[in-house]
């Protein structure tokens, strides 16, 4: 437990002396904004949920491009510089690596949703929101969001280099999106497993304000299933 | 030759590895020629074992080494691992729990939708004909999600009308905002779009009995076989299409009671008056539970009123007919003062989903309602002509006259649904036929309601209890208020320029600090 939180630490500190966070946090804040200006405030009588501000299709796709521009240096580039064998032959196990890693990036991602709390507020000053929905909504963001890390941070373990890192995470992500429109092109039994593997086709309900069970339970095993393979990758250096 | 094909082998095996993908995507393609993935496979096996025979100690090597041994220890592992992910996903998608956060509880469904979605054989699908920019496409779309999520035997789709016109045609798709229900060669259309609406047509496209609509004869009515053109052909098919078996009755001829089988009796226009005999079965029926639609005429000059036979049977439900014309000069379909054009509706369960749609009366009589209405009976007015309306009681003038002495002033009520809920009645009288008849449906067409109000009203009248149970949920006002340019600028600023600044600030204290 200590040594992930070591690892996390120092990590969310090399994000935070770099100006890199800030400008991601500041260019996210900006397309986020815009959205939220003209869907919530440009138009007479729009609804006062963040519905359609996070779930339109430039959200997710600023998303899925963030995703794994903020893990793609994680472990790519301590392979690079060689560091990660002095990490991997200190006394911490190879998980407690991966997770202080990925606790840091989760934690940059919480402060990149931080500042879009004033949505809520402004809605609340200006309209007759259902504040439920807000609860269900950054749920599902933070599930989703935390998906995306784990995915980029398993690309990121696979290469040296960051940029492939992040092609890599964007291909990976976008492949789990492209998932269910292909379900729709094939037959029935492959259908419904490419359907239910679509990573947007379980964030859509915490917009409306329902919690489905099955939806927290896939978020959680793509996360699981991605550091589990990380920690595996790590794992195969010693051997290779 | 072998030592030149021991140097291409790894190709070989890269090739063969190829080969096994493309069997793949034949595979879930299903490819046309059907041997294709099976030639690709076998070309692809043999591939990657020609590749082993020509290099087997490295095959060798690669199976009993130090890295084989670890590297196979961590797929197994790997795969282990991910097995049971996959299996604690199926679990939960199986058996999951939604939790239903919105205030008045919006996506969640009533214990008798549930019930007939439970009951649901065979697979029901459900088309949703919207243009793109319909706001209530997401409204519906939410509920119909809950739906599907119920039961996998409920599907859905929507299609821009405008888009793929072909596939509305093939439905029978005459106007925008519809929903088709479809089980097999079934289907059923619904307008509304409330919770009571969607399992209201769900259960009646589910259903395997066909409810039987029997229009009387004998009188001279309105035949809905026929397609003269003051007949009811048209619209006999519409109910046809609603999945109603459309029948005739000659109660003159029936020997003890009225079929049993009867959802509704339509009495539509009769010219020659009913015998007392008759009106008495209709009454007798309908106060035990039966379901009437009555459509009336305005009296021939001259000639005696055909629905006086029945003005002792309606007093008990609260209306009387009168003998006039609805004259509106100020809202009359092309400025034929004696056809009220009527484009808005009081709340009913007739037409409360008839919103933008505009309906004409041509040469209509009024009626009057009783108040307070007759013990245990609800009165609704459906129809309303405007303030400037009268009602002409001089039917032989040629010219129409408001006469203080004889007219009544508007609004006048040109229909009524009328309801017992101790007794199961209901009966839901016009004072027009023609609205609905084979010249009107066919020189209008989709443009007017006429056809949506029948229809609403038969399904109305032939509704089963157990559906009115689901009350319809409070309509939810979530808006935003009205923005002044000074708060949208606030708004926009701040969100935009502002918040985005702040956090760049931040960025540029703590670098300048650790500089």
């Amino acid at each position: 437990m200590r040594n992930i939180f070591i690892i996390a630490r120092r990590e969310v500190e090399a994000y935070f002396v770099s100006p890199i966070a800030y400008v991601v946090i500041a260019a996210y804040l900006v397309v986020m904004g815009l959205i939220f200006a003209l869907i919530v405030a440009g138009q007479p009588g729009a609804e006062a949920s963040l519905r359609f501000v996070f779930g339109n299709a430039f959200s997710a796709l600023i998303l899925i491009i963030i995703g794994p521009l903020l893990t793609m240096r994680l472990l790519a580039e301590e392979q690079r510089t060689g560091t990660i064998e002095l990490l991997l032959t200190a006394p911490v196990r190879d998980w407690e690596v991966v997770i202080g890693k990925y606790l840091a990036s989760c934690t940059v991602f919480l402060a990149m949703l931080a500042p879009t709390a004033v949505y809520p507020l402004l809605i609340e000053r200006y309209g007759n929101p259902d504040r439920a929905l807000f609860f269900s909504t950054y749920l599902g963001l933070i599930l989703l969001g935390a998906a995306i890390l784990s995915l980029g941070l398993l690309t990121s373990a696979v290469t040296q280099n960051q940029i492939i890192a992040a092609f890599l995470g964007l291909g990976l992500t976008l492949l789990m999106t492209f998932t269910e429109f292909l379900a729709s092109v094939v037959g029935a039994p492959l259908s419904d497993v490419l359907s239910y593997l679509g990573l947007f086709n379980h964030f859509f309900d915490f917009l409306r304000g329902v919690v489905d069970t099955r939806d927290i339970v896939y978020y959680l095993s793509v996360i699981i299933g991605a550091l589990f393979l990380t920690t595996q990758v790590l794992a195969a250096r010693r051997w290779r | 030759m072998v030592i030149r094909l021991r140097q291409v082998a790894p190709h070989l095996a890269g090739t063969g590895l190829v080969l096994l993908l493309l069997a793949l995507a034949a595979h879930i393609l299903g490819s046309d020629p059907r041997w294709l993935p099976e030639a690709l496979l076998g070309v692809g096996a043999v591939l990657i074992i020609s590749y082993g025979l020509l290099r087997p100690r490295e095959v060798a090597a690669a199976l009993t080494g130090r890295r084989a041994i670890y590297g196979g220890n961590a797929l197994l592992m790997s795969i282990a691992f991910l097995g049971i992910l996959v299996i604690v996903n199926f679990l939960a998608a199986r058996y999951h729990k939604r939790f239903d956060l919105t205030e008045n509880k919006r996506y969640t469904l009533s214990q008798q939708t549930i019930q007939v979605l439970n009951s649901l054989q065979e697979p029901v699908k459900v088309t949703g004909f919207f243009t793109p920019d319909d706001l209530r496409r997401s409204d519906v779309e939410d509920l119909l999600k809950e739906y599907a999520y119920r039961s996998d035997k409920f599907t859905y789709e929507f299609v821009d009308p405008e888009q793929r016109p072909g596939e509305a045609r093939r439905l029978g798709v005459t106007s925008y905002g519809v929903l088709v229900f479809q089980r097999g060669e079934k289907r059923q259309e619904t307008f509304g779009m409330d919770e009571e609406d969607l399992t209201s047509a769900l259960l009646k496209v589910s259903r395997d009995e066909q409810r039987v609509i029997y229009f009387t004869t004998g009188h001279k009515e309105r035949d809905p076989q026929s397609f003269q053109p003051l007949d009811y052909g048209n619209i006999g098919q519409v109910l046809g299409r609603d999945n109603y078996d459309v029948k005739s009755l000659n109660l003159a001829t029936i020997t003890t009671t009225i079929p049993s089988d009867a959802a509704v009796i339509v009495v539509a226009s009769p010219q020659i008056p009913f015998a007392p005999e008759e009106v008495d079965r209709l009454d007798q029926w309908l106060s035990q539970g039966g379901r009437l639609l009555l459509l009336a005429d305005p009296p021939v000059p001259g000639a005696e009123d055909p629905m006086a036979a029945f003005s002792g049977m309606l007093a008990k439900w609260g209306v009387r007919l009168r003998s006039d014309v609805a004259i509106d000069p100020v809202s009359s379909f092309f400025g034929d003062a004696a056809s009220p054009l009527i484009t808005r509706f009081p709340f009913s369960s007739i037409t409360k989903d008839l919103g933008g749609l505009t309906t004409f009366f041509p040469v209509a009589r009024t009626m009057e309602l009783t108040d307070p209405p007759p013990e245990g009976v609800t009165l609704t007015r459906l129809l309303e002509t405007t303030q400037d309306s009268w009602g002409e009681t001089n039917l032989t003038s040629q010219q129409a006259r408001y006469d203080p002495d004889a007219d009544v002033r508007g609004p006048l009520v040109l229909a009524a649904m009328i309801e017992s809920q101790e007794k199961k009645s209901r009966l839901v009288v016009f004072g027009d036929a023609d609205f609905v008849s084979n010249n009107i449906l066919s020189s209008v067409r989709g443009a007017f309601g006429n056809a949506d109000l029948f229809r609403n009203s038969i399904n109305w009248l032939a509704e089963e209890e157990a559906l009115i149970a689901i009350s319809p949920k409070p309509p939810e006002v979530r808006t935003m208020q009205p923005l002044t340019p000074a708060q949208r600028n606030l708004i926009f600023y701040g969100s935009v320029i502002f918040l985005p600044l702040l956090v760049l600030a931040l960025g540029g204290a703590v670098w300048w600090q650790r500089r």
